[in-house]
């Protein structure tokens, strides 16, 4: 019995181990001796695909001498999508027209209808690469391919053939819960325009919350002008994560028409929509804005007061007042958050420059500055300046205004 | 009663128990290993389409914080931070962590990153050390590096966690260097299931051997000393053939601290990393799993097989006996702190496959596996054994160890084939024999002593001395 098992147990063991070699050898060899292969193959095939593009030659099969060998045809279709996706017009259109004069273009029609998802999904990459008009109706229907990846393959195909067809369907794509499916529809939908915007406003009840979503993104980075009253709607829908990204959409579009009522977002119930809404009105840059924004640095969620504080810095000098003003603030992390930003703003540095001043009315209020950051301990840029400022006036006056040089860093 | 005959048949018996439990063992593996070689094939399938430049341009793709905890890696700091800098990503923050380096590591990068002292604010969410300083980067907007007192590794992220901006964060040791688009292809499922993932991590190879110019692996080859090289097909085995295998049957426990992004609100939600374990990285996701499963949460923790980080590995022997003695220390402590999920069905395949097979395999299989040669060689010399006995021994215990190796090889050559020479071929296949013949059986003993360690509740981090960068 023993002596059985222990054959047994050895030939198979040895057999594998054998195999295994043999597959791990062939293997490579195989693959290095097709490269090589293919390598000296399209050496042959390029230039006169080239030659072809460039309208030397009335149809590929002449480029070709009038045939094209079986072991070829791979070689030579890979040139042809190498080339077709990186050349446009005439000679884009001479390749496409290459790929359909070889059958390649059938052979992908019936592959998008085959069992295999992979091979579903790179026919439906190549035909968009080779953009062929008669693929619409194939493509679309794989639009409810069961794989995603093969429905997103086809939204892009689509895309690439351009048209309201193409753009209604990726429209519907956005609805795709993938979102690195989404994320490469809505760049297609952005590279567009704006002729996607009255597409996409139209389709937007019947998208999910995820498409929802995608489409404000989408329209946030065409920023359409006309489109923003319609944005501002979404501020007041139920849904936070729409009205974060309407606020985003507006930001992105910049209309300072739309400042009022995302001033009125930053009393919003939920934080993202808060700090988006800071975010916005950081890109609009109204003055109107500062009230608002100051009462935003005292706000119990980090990401609120820091986007508040950059909006106040993006506005400008009025902004940076209004920082300046909430150093003494009794709020411990809306003052720490302002030093931190006028520190990113070079106020600090500023203000410490202007102790080398002689005495007067300047250098006190520079003093005085420095003073409420001490107050406040935030003193970690004071402490560098201390002991790196090119002006020995300013070091001296540094050393003697801070208690000892402390470290930095605020937790909230 | 014959006590030389009882003896003789309790020897034999064990042995029997050995050839069984070496069977069931490596044939786990084998499970595993074809249940990866369809996932890594599947997996090279979808990648043809990733698209990685277009997500990597879109402002839609979720920001990531890096953060790196340093403790004396005046070495290879510098040259790390650098590889993240070239990281193709659209947004992402750098949070380098001095964890009370007693060497240059912040000086160093203080020069080369042109580092300023700042009033950070930041939310203290999980406790931590105290922070000394945060500096960023007058040159280099991204990057941020925060001094504080020494904590350990698992404080030190938590206080990169506390500094850090971002939904994502990835953790990345110090000594290790990431390709190009490693970090988009780790974080695509996360933007492939948003809902669900809450981790995932990338492949871990071994740099040493390779070229690293300017923050990148400008060559790849094998070591040229045998330590490192078979540690090589050590990491294959262990990641091509298991973790990928763990990550289809949807238990996977660890997910490798040199390389892993995390959902920073789940990672909140259960304290950071925990400092009561030697294997942080390990500890994090048991209890990621144990918790979304107590709240019946559909969740995904991922390995994907090709973002790869390339790490030093030890070139002496000292080293990797401290290395693997504190892996195997980890391993242990979360074994036993988290036993409650052991053969529990309330947490499912965690619970009836995954942790069944680490506790009989991971942790008590190195007992068996030396018990198991001492017995088997002691009987057959004292003549309990026949030939035969010995060799279906020897065929179970070695060669089918030599299969595993050889199969994460072929899977190797079949997937991403990182090492395209004929000569790196040849090494890889045989070392692949020479890993189960000496090798293993020395990790073995390693992680016997570290059991022995956790008994004596005996704990170091070890110095892990680096050769730095070639």
């Amino acid at each position: 019995m023993i002596q059985d098992i222990l054959v047994i147990t050895v030939v198979v063991i040895g057999a594998v181990f054998v195999g295994l070699t043999v597959l791990i050898v062939a293997n490579k060899a195989w693959r290095e001796s097709t490269d090589n292969s293919r390598a000296r193959r399209r050496a042959v095939i390029e230039p006169a695909v080239l030659a072809y593009a460039h309208g030397k030659h009335p149809s590929i099969l002449s480029a070709l001498d009038g045939e094209v060998a079986t072991r070829d045809r791979p070689v030579l279709e890979q040139v042809l999508l190498d080339h077709v996706q990186r050349v446009r017009g005439v000679h884009h259109e001479r390749l496409a027209l290459a790929l359909d004069e070889l059958g390649f273009v059938d052979g992908y029609l019936e592959a998008l209808r085959g069992s295999r998802w992979w091979q579903r999904a790179a026919a439906a990459e190549k035909l968009g690469l080779a953009s062929v008009e008669r693929a619409v109706e194939a493509l679309t229907n794989s639009l409810h391919d069961d794989v995603s990846e093969v429905r997103m393959r086809a939204a892009k195909a689509l895309g690439s053939l351009g048209g309201k067809t193409s753009s209604r369907q990726l429209v519907q794509a956005l609805n795709e819960p993938n979102r690195w499916s989404t994320i490469r529809i809505a760049d297609l939908l952005t590279s567009m325009g704006r002729e996607v915007v009255d597409e996409l406003v139209e389709a937007f009840p019947s998208l999910t919350l995820s498409g929802k979503i995608a489409a404000l993104d989408v329209l946030g980075r065409i920023r359409p002008l006309h489109a923003v009253r319609w944005l501002e709607q979404w501020l007041d829908d139920q849904e936070p994560d729409l009205r974060a990204r309407a606020c985003h959409a507006l930001g992105s579009i910049g209309d300072p028409r739309s400042a009022t009522k995302l001033i009125r977002v930053l009393k919003d119930p939920e934080w993202p929509v808060r700090a988006m809404s800071a975010k916005a009105l950081a890109k609009i840059r109204v003055a109107e804005a500062i009230p608002g924004l100051r009462v935003s640095l005292r706000d119990r969620h980090w990401w609120v007061r820091s986007n508040a504080a950059q909006a106040l810095r993006a506005i400008g000098p009025r902004g940076l007042t209004a920082l300046e003003s909430m150093l003494d603030d009794e709020d411990r992390y809306a003052s720490h958050q302002a030093v931190l930003v006028l520190e990113e703003a070079g106020v600090v540095d500023q203000q410490a420059d202007r102790l080398a001043l002689p005495q007067g009315r300047e250098r006190d209020e520079a003093e005085s500055f420095i003073k409420r950051l001490i107050l406040v301990e935030q003193v970690a840029r004071l402490s560098v300046l201390a002991e790196e400022h090119t002006n020995e006036r300013v070091r001296e006056s540094l050393a003697a205004l801070l208690p000892e040089p402390e470290q930095a860093g605020t937790a909230s | 009663m014959n006590w030389m005959g009882l003896a003789g048949d309790l020897i034999l018996g064990f042995n029997r128990f050995v050839i069984v439990y070496f069977l069931i063992l490596n044939t786990t593996y084998l499970i595993l290993l074809l249940l990866s070689l369809g996932a890594v094939l599947r997996f090279t399938r979808r990648t043809f389409f990733s698209d990685y430049r277009q997500i990597m341009q879109s402002e839609m793709t979720w920001p990531i914080s890096v953060i790196v905890a340093a403790y004396n890696e005046e070495k290879t700091i510098v040259e790390t931070v650098r590889s993240l800098l070239r990281v193709n990503y659209s947004e992402f923050e750098i949070i380098v962590v001095n964890d009370g380096s007693t060497d240059d590591t912040l000086e160093v990068l203080i020069k080369a990153f042109d580092l300023s002292l700042v009033d950070k604010v930041y939310r203290r969410s999980i406790p931590s050390e105290h922070v000394k300083g945060v500096y960023e980067s007058l040159v280099h907007g991204q990057v941020t590096v925060i001094d504080k007192d020494q904590g350990g590794k698992p404080d030190a992220l938590n206080a990169g966690i506390n500094v850090s901006r971002y939904p994502l964060f990835c953790s990345i040791d110090a000594d290790s260097v990431i390709e190009d688009n490693a970090l988009l292809r780790v974080v695509k499922p996360f933007l492939e299931y948003p809902d669900e993932t809450v981790a995932s991590g990338g492949i871990v190879r071994i740099v040493n051997g390779c070229s690293v110019r300017d923050g990148r692996v400008a060559h790849i080859g094998l070591p040229d000393r045998y330590l490192p090289v078979l540690q090589v097909i050590e990491y294959l085995r262990a990641f091509l053939s298991g973790r990928v295998g763990w990550s289809v049957l949807d238990c996977l426990l660890i997910i490798s601290g040199a390389f892993g992004v995390y959902k920073k609100d789940e990672v909140i939600e259960i304290g950071g990393f925990s400092r009561n374990t030697d294997t942080e990285d390990l500890d994090l996701v048991v209890r990621l799993h144990r918790h979304l499963r107590k709240k019946g949460r559909k969740y995904r923790v991922v390995f994907v097989p090709d973002p790869v980080c390339w790490t030093e590995a030890p070139e002496k022997l000292k080293t990797l006996m401290r290395q693997r003695n504190r892996w195997h220390r980890g391993l242990v402590q979360v074994l036993w702190s988290q036993r409650g999920m052991l053969f529990n069905p309330r947490y499912g395949s965690m619970g009836m496959l995954a942790f069944p097979h680490a506790f009989m395999f991971e942790m008590l299989g190195p007992f068996l596996e030396i018990l198991g040669y001492v017995v088997v060689l002691i009987s057959f010399i004292l003549g309990l054994l026949s030939l035969k006995f010995f060799l279906l021994f020897i065929a179970v215990a070695f060669l089918y160890g030599i299969i595993l190796s050889m199969a994460a090889v072929l899977l190797e050559e079949l997937s991403f084939r990182r090492y395209p020479g004929w000569i790196d071929l040849s090494k890889l296949v045989v070392f692949a024999i020479l890993e189960n013949i000496g090798y293993r059986q020395m990790l073995s003993l390693f992680k016997i002593k570290a059991f022995w360690d956790v008994m004596r509740r005996r704990r170091s981090w070890g110095k892990m001395e680096r050769a730095g960068f070639r």
